[in-house]
């Protein structure tokens, strides 16, 4: 163990339990800077915690006992990382962990159940989670909540089996199993009564796809039941063809309205536009990034990529001062290791575009794809959205815009719009990023990928790709439980490639139960 | 002078204790650790939580 | 002379080969697996060392362990995929064939061989018994048959009854009540076998094994689902000379030659 990368065995560290042996040995400068950003976090989370309204919330709801892991969850994102790898990904979680905390703090105070504070619930719009965030971009006195996002999306990425709970309590309802466990999350949440009730309004989102009009549907009647009246933003699904885009459009407009109407808030086109400018600029740094990745010397690439790049993207959406700044930060660190040559880890074997929606119970699963077998996880389908800048003077053409952006939300932008942005776009990434490997997450639950398994694997022998499925159920690690996942990978390596992991001690973990 | 010298040394040496201490809670994981063993116990307090009978 | 061992440690049986150094087998067997997988290692090894007239394992240049999951024969030197065994086992056996389909007691491979014997690509189903030697088994118990009787069955059917359901649980009800309604034993056997058949032609797709064809595995032993494979696929399945259940087992042997003699 020591600073350099991959002198420690990193499955030597996993015991078994929820947690590991001890954190990781980086050499004295860069276990001094996680030590400072752990300390961060330690206060961060304890500002508040000691909030009453907060400590009411942590209390009240079972999703929040996940939170106490996030020290964990850092932890595991950043494993194997020195220099300024590390630095980049504490830019990025670090920011994260604070802004899901502010996320907390605003909807416990307004929660009726908690902090009640009615003034703050009047200038809240409730927001899927799965759903672009820019159309608050436009109100600068009202704030976009998603409580979704808090219970159900982070609270597996912290703890693998954080919903199962709420999976059974739909199941019990009638649902069937094999249904996609996100909306079906959602609404085991809502019929248990488990999330914070606040709100002008809630405006949801058919993205997506058809799963969250099941768990949308379920919580628009629990919001009107509430008082809490409910619109629903129908994105087209052919979102690559013109004739739709108008309609995008109105969908938009209706959206404006029916928020000006529910809360008395006017839409500011200055206060819109200097969202976008921010926007813009986090879209172009992300680019470079990428670009960055084309090279042989690729710095943002793997989890320090796709997590934060969803956050920027779908709920930031340019309104945060802050990510920008880190953005800044964090491209002038790769800068100067793309010009010092600096690699992740020991030996690159393999170049990789990671297809298909995530495990979100394994979201380090990147990071074990580079310390275990040298495959660079390059890119990942939901990094690879809408690439055009948005117009940041036009009110008519920004209508169009944020249009083509709720149409083009992550995951939703490849699994519909037929088979060119989900198959055919794959093989010209391959070829833009130089990847000879495509690792293919299959969501079992997932109708949208699996019917066009047969002509992932067509393609992939006609281009000689290296094609690895990756089978998961998305937030229910009990039927597919991370070794496997990583089995699939291992059984590929040394039976097709008759390759050795560069880290054997991470082939075989039992991290079941890890946080 | 010699008070504030001693007073200055007293803090160094709390300084230093308590990175000491804090440090060998981050790498021995020991934040964690403890966590993890209050888990099941914290789990407890939302089975204690009246809810509204509430189905679709 | 120098002698080379395999061990497949399969999920209902365990195989052992041992080969000499032209690669000719000298022993081979077969044995119902015990729940302990190292324990049926050892009892296999014992039976084909005895064949040969050696006292232990050591006495082996090379011994390579397979079978399904990791690490299934401890003592040996080396442990290897058994989807690279059985790869290997059928190159040696008939380096024309390209492809094949192995549908074990738990699971259905197809894998595609390159020129060398090593695997080109595959594509397995270890999630769901429907289509494997467990699906059979429940199958002949509906039918109150062996094993070895139900697979010939559908090969006197005239027409084929098919069986709608996906899931091996759910087949089973389908099949007794198919039985009860007084349908034809052999052409409901004809439409198991031709659930399975579709089954493995869509594994063997995947892999883009469809050239040149074999069976390996328990199940290849069943004429029924052989006929009902060709009937989907279009094409003649390849026979081979040595018991396909043995080609993990080979494999692995063969593999233990290649390391022992390059050492």
């Amino acid at each position: 163990m020591g600073k350099a990368i991959g002198s420690e065995r990193l499955g030597d560290l996993y015991t078994g339990g929820k947690v590991k042996k001890r954190r990781e040995w980086r050499g004295v400068e860069d276990t001094l800077y996680d030590y400072k950003c752990w300390l961060g976090i330690m206060g961060m989370l304890a500002k508040y915690l000691v909030r009453p309204h907060f400590l009411k919330g942590f209390l009240r709801y079972r999703w929040m006992l996940n939170y106490i892991s996030v020290p964990a969850m850092i932890d595991k994102h950043t494993v194997g990382l020195r220099g300024n790898h590390l630095k980049i990904a504490h830019e990025e979680y670090d920011l994260v962990a604070e802004d899901v905390a502010k996320l907390l703090d605003t909807a416990f105070k307004a929660d009726r159940y908690c902090g009640n504070d009615e003034e703050l619930s009047k200038k809240i719009v409730v927001l899927d989670e799965n759903e672009m965030f820019a159309i608050m971009n436009g109100f600068p006195t009202l704030k976009g909540i998603s409580w979704e996002t808090a219970a159900v999306y982070v609270a597996v990425l912290l703890q693998g089996d954080a919903v199962t709970g709420y999976l059974d309590a739909i199941q019990e309802m009638g649902l069937p199993g094999d249904v996609c466990p996100m909306p079906a999350a959602e609404a085991g949440t809502a019929v248990l009564d488990d999330f914070p009730l606040f709100g002008a309004c809630a405006v949801q989102c058919n993205t997506t796809c058809d799963g969250s009009l099941l768990g949308n549907g379920i919580m628009a009647r629990r919001y009107e039941k509430a008082g809490i009246p409910v619109f629903q933003i129908a994105a087209p699904l052919r979102h690559t063809e013109e004739g739709v885009q108008e309609y995008a459009a109105q969908e938009i407009r209706n959206a404006i309205k029916f928020i000006e109407d529910c809360t008395g808030e006017k839409w500011d086109w200055d206060y819109y536009f200097e969202n976008t400018k921010r926007y813009n600029e986090e879209n172009r740094l992300r680019y470079s990034w990428m670009e960055m990745s084309r090279t042989d010397y690729p710095q943002v690439i793997g989890a320090n990529l796709a997590l934060y790049a969803e956050t920027t993207y779908m709920a930031i959406a340019g309104r945060v001062p802050d990510f920008v700044e880190a953005d800044r930060r964090i491209t002038k660190l790769a800068q100067e290791s793309f010009e010092r040559k600096e690699m992740l880890v020991p030996e690159y074997r393999h170049r990789a575009i990671i297809w298909g929606v995530q495990a979100q119970y394994y979201t380090d699963f990147l990071p074990w794809l580079q310390n275990c077998w040298g495959i660079l996880p390059l890119v990942d389908m939901l990094s690879l959205v809408y690439w055009d800048q948005l117009s940041e003077d036009d009110p008519e053409q920004a209508i169009y815009d944020l249009g083509k952006l709720y149409q083009e939300m992550i995951m939703r932008n490849r699994t519909h719009g037929g088979w060119e942005v989900l198959l055919d776009d794959l093989w010209r990434f391959c070829e833009y990023y130089r990847a000879d490997m495509v690792i293919l997450w299959e969501h079992i639950s997932c109708k949208a990928l699996t019917g066009m398994h047969g002509l992932f694997e067509e393609r992939a022998k006609e281009h000689g790709i290296k094609l690895v499925w990756v089978n998961h159920d998305l937030m229910d690690p009990r039927v597919i439980p991370k070794q496997n996942i990583r089995d699939d990978v291992n059984r590929y390596m040394r039976t097709v490639l008759m390759e050795e992991p560069i880290d054997p001690s991470l082939e075989v973990l039992d991290d079941d139960k890890l946080w | 002078m010699k008070k504030l010298l001693k007073l200055v040394g007293k803090l160094i040496l709390a300084a230093v204790g308590l990175f000491a201490l804090t440090f060998g809670v981050y790498m021995g994981n020991f934040d964690m650790k403890l966590l993890a063993f209050l888990e099941p116990y914290m789990d407890k307090i939302y089975d204690l939580r009246k809810r509204e009978d509430y189905r679709v | 002379m120098k002698y080379f061992g395999g061990c497949d440690v399969g999920s209902t049986y365990t195989k052992a080969v041992i080969l000499d150094e032209n690669g000719k087998i000298l022993a081979d067997t077969t044995i119902k697996s015990k729940i302990n997988a190292e324990e049926s290692a050892r009892i296999a090894m014992k039976e084909v060392l005895d064949k040969v007239g050696l006292k232990s394992e050591k006495e082996l240049e090379y011994l390579i362990g397979t079978g399904y999951g990791r690490n299934k024969v401890p003592f040996a030197d080396e442990n290897i995929s058994e989807i690279s065994c059985h790869a290997m086992g059928v190159h040696v056996t008939n380096p024309n064939v390209k492809a094949i389909i192995d549908i074990g007691g738990q699971d259905v491979k197809g894998i595609a061989i390159d020129t060398d014997g090593t695997v080109k690509n595959f594509a397995m189903n270890d999630k769901c018994a429907a289509g494997t030697g467990r699906f059979f088994e429940a199958m002949a118990r509906s039918f109150e048959m062996s094993l070895s009787d139900f697979s010939k069955l559908s090969l006197q059917a005239k027409n084929v009854i098919p069986i709608s359901a996906q899931c091996t649980v759910f087949a089973e009800s389908e099949v007794i009540t198919l039985v009860g309604e007084g349908k034809a034993m052999d052409e409901i056997a004809a439409g198991i076998e031709m659930a399975v058949a579709k089954r493995c032609f869509v594994m063997a797709k995947k892999a883009g094994a469809t050239d040149s064809i074999t069976l390996t595995g328990g199940c290849a032993k069943n004429d029924g689902l052989k006929d009902a494979i060709e009937k989907v696929l279009k094409i003649k399945v390849v026979d081979l000379d040595t018991d396909p259940q043995l080609m993990g087992a080979l494999g692995a042997a063969e593999y233990a030659r290649q390391k022992g003699m390059a050492a």
